[in-house]
């Protein structure tokens, strides 16, 4: 898993007036999504990873190849960067056929140039294309292109930039997954910026989120959606309940928050005993208990609004106190429980599934 | 729906009379002149006209001298017209605007700047007298004239095309390894090249006709300075034949260019 070099190494600053992005990562996974709120700086940092914009102080590296350094004045063109790079809007050359445009990505167009433009349109489906100019392709279709352009010059990285931004919802669950197949098959690694959940997860194994400039947590999938490191990287993820509570009690790596009259477990995150804590939970794990069984502890609340988000249901449960609670059913199952709204409910918060947001405080 | 059900908002009943009325004058100021002209001038002697030495001189002058300034036109307003379009520098707004002033400002007004500047006593006119170069009433100074009035419709045409390109297209190729040189040769300048064209053909027609600033600067001296459309001026008064054949052949060429700036525009509109 682990690889001797970072595949990527970023320290830098690049001052805009209104925006500062001053990433630092150091990645070992070979597939690393920037996932992030618009205007997090995502974009801007693929374009300095490209060399298309340059940072006013800092280094980056990728696969141990220092492309800029302001301390040793050091900074790669574009040319020589050797980055396969897939701009948001696929930007093919349009008064160039599919093959034309693949054909132009090549580093050196020897005497195997048809067939190594051939076969990059094999990889993506296109070989039948071939001769189309980009307006008589669909957006699908174009990507495609844009890919096995950025393909044709033998990238040492990959770097793709919301790679379905531009295309319809059933186009883009279909690339999804063609696109994680395909980058499997190649192998190269790849750097995606997405501000989709979704993608991010099924394309990258590391991570990135950013906000504001700055890399505030690197993790997995998992960890992301179960533990985000705060309140705004919580609400990123659509970890959408916040519970305030004071801690009662620490033992070992769990303590108990006292949250409306009830004794909730969950990890211990450094609070001192008496302090005020926020626990975050996932509407998809705030559980029903089995139907006809008389389980303890349970959060009594009843139903204030029911949402439809395909075949599930967003819930809005609200406590005695006062306090909303989201949570996500599928449809089969509020009918299995026969829920109405106004209903009165009990569900369970599994220790498991709490977790601590960050600041101590009040 | 059955066809009384449908908005009648969008359809106008009742004759427009005032529009066609309008319509009627327009016609018979803008089109009736040219047609009567083409008329005129298709008789027996029309081949003659044309094979009048005077004729032939100016034809033969009007072409040469539009093709050295068209070439100047592409050979200089390529870059500025590139340098307005991609960058930013303090002053721009205003030399933006300066080199569309040629477009409004009266040719006549343009010949006698053109003097002031080229003149024996003008600006520069001393200083060229003395390496021995005199402008004023030659041939270099028709084009000189051409240029001043025809060029600016060229940068502006050309201008549009470049900030029509797209910059992520460039960055895109110099990610792919290929030079600013190649990125230029290779993306830009297709894409740029129906623009070009477009700039090309509206600046010889302007320069085809150019009359003002040339009989002013460059005065109308057969076979160095007069070209067809001073040609014409002069032969109306001693050879209306001839008059009539040069502005035929005017007319036919400016309906040709008009014909083929047309086509340029619908294939650029359908390859975007």
């Amino acid at each position: 898993m682990s690889h001797a070099v970072p595949t990527l190494d970023l320290a830098f600053r690049l001052d805009l007036g209104s925006f500062t992005l001053e990433p630092e990562l150091t990645s070992h996974s070979r597939r690393v999504a920037l996932f992030g709120p618009s205007g997090s700086g995502k974009s801007l940092t693929l374009e300095v990873i490209t060399g298309l914009a340059r940072p006013d102080s800092g280094a980056v590296k990728v696969l141990g190849t220092t492309l800029f350094d302001s301390g040793s004045g050091r900074n790669l063109s574009p040319q020589r960067r050797r980055l396969g790079y897939v701009p948001q809007q696929f930007h093919l050359f349009p008064h160039m056929t599919a093959s034309e445009n693949v054909r132009y990505g090549l580093r050196d167009a020897g005497r195997d140039a048809a067939a190594r433009v051939g076969e990059l349109l094999e990889v993506v489906d296109l070989a039948g294309l071939a001769s189309r100019y980009p307006r008589e392709l669909s957006g699908g279709q174009q990507q495609r292109v844009a890919f096995a352009r950025a393909l044709a010059g033998d990238p040492h990285l990959l770097l793709l930039d919301e790679p379905f931004s531009a295309l319809d919802e059933v186009v883009r669950a279909q690339l999804r997954h063609y696109l994680a197949e395909t980058l499997e098959r190649i192998g190269t690694p790849t750097v995606l910026v997405t501000h989709d959940l979704v993608e991010a997860t099924m394309l990258a194994d590391t991570l990135v989120v950013m906000r504001r400039g700055r890399v505030v947590q690197v993790g997995g999938g998992e960890e992301l959606l179960l533990r985000p490191a705060d309140a705004e990287v919580a609400e990123l993820v659509g970890m959408s309940n916040c519970l305030s509570g004071t801690v009662t009690a620490v033992e070992g790596d769990s303590m108990t928050v006292a949250w409306e009259g009830h004794e909730l477990r969950a990890p211990a995150a450094g609070h001192a005993s008496g302090t005020r804590v926020t626990l975050g939970i996932r509407p998809e794990n705030v559980l029903l208990p089995p139907l006809g069984s008389s389980e303890v502890g349970l959060v009594h609340a009843h139903i204030t609004r029911t949402l439809q988000e395909g075949l599930s249901l967003r819930i809005t449960l609200t406590t005695a106190k006062g306090t909303a609670l989201e949570m996500l059913l599928s449809e089969r199952i509020y009918r299995r429980y026969q829920l109405q709204p106004g209903q009165e409910l009990a569900v369970r918060l599994e220790p498991h599934y709490l977790w601590p947001l960050g600041g101590s405080g009040g | 729906m059955p066809a009384r059900l449908r908005p009648r908002l969008l359809h106008r009943r009742g004759t427009p009379y005032v529009q066609l009325a309008a319509m009627a004058v327009m016609l018979v100021l803008l089109v009736l002149p040219i047609l009567t002209l083409l008329a005129r001038a298709a008789s027996p002697a029309l081949l003659s006209n044309l094979l009048h030495p005077a004729a032939v001189d100016a034809l033969r002058l009007s072409i040469v001298t539009t093709l050295i300034s068209m070439a100047l036109t592409l050979l200089l307003g390529t870059p500025v017209a590139y340098l307005l379009a991609r960058h930013r520098f303090p002053g721009m707004r205003w030399l933006d605007a300066l080199l569309d002033l040629p477009i409004v400002l009266p040719p006549v007004v343009a010949g006698v700047s053109l003097l002031l500047v080229f003149g024996r006593r003008g600006l520069l006119g001393g200083a060229l007298d003395h390496v021995g170069i005199h402008l004023p009433f030659t041939t270099a100074a028709v084009v000189m004239a051409q240029l001043f009035v025809a060029s600016p419709y060229y940068i502006r045409t050309v201008k549009g095309g470049f900030g029509a390109v797209p910059r992520r297209l460039e960055a895109v190729s110099w990610t792919l390894g290929k030079s600013e040189a190649l990125t230029f040769w290779r993306v830009t300048l297709p894409l740029v090249m129906p623009y070009l064209i477009e700039g090309l053909v509206l600046a010889w027609a302007r320069a085809l006709g150019e009359f003002g600033a040339t009989i002013v600067f460059a005065g109308s001296l057969q076979g160095r300075t007069r070209t067809m459309p001073l040609a014409i001026y002069t032969a109306l008064e001693r050879d209306l034949g001839s008059a009539l054949a040069l502005s035929a052949v005017l007319a036919v060429t400016a309906f040709a260019l008009l014909l083929a700036f047309r086509f340029v525009l619908s294939v650029r509109d359908a390859s975007e």
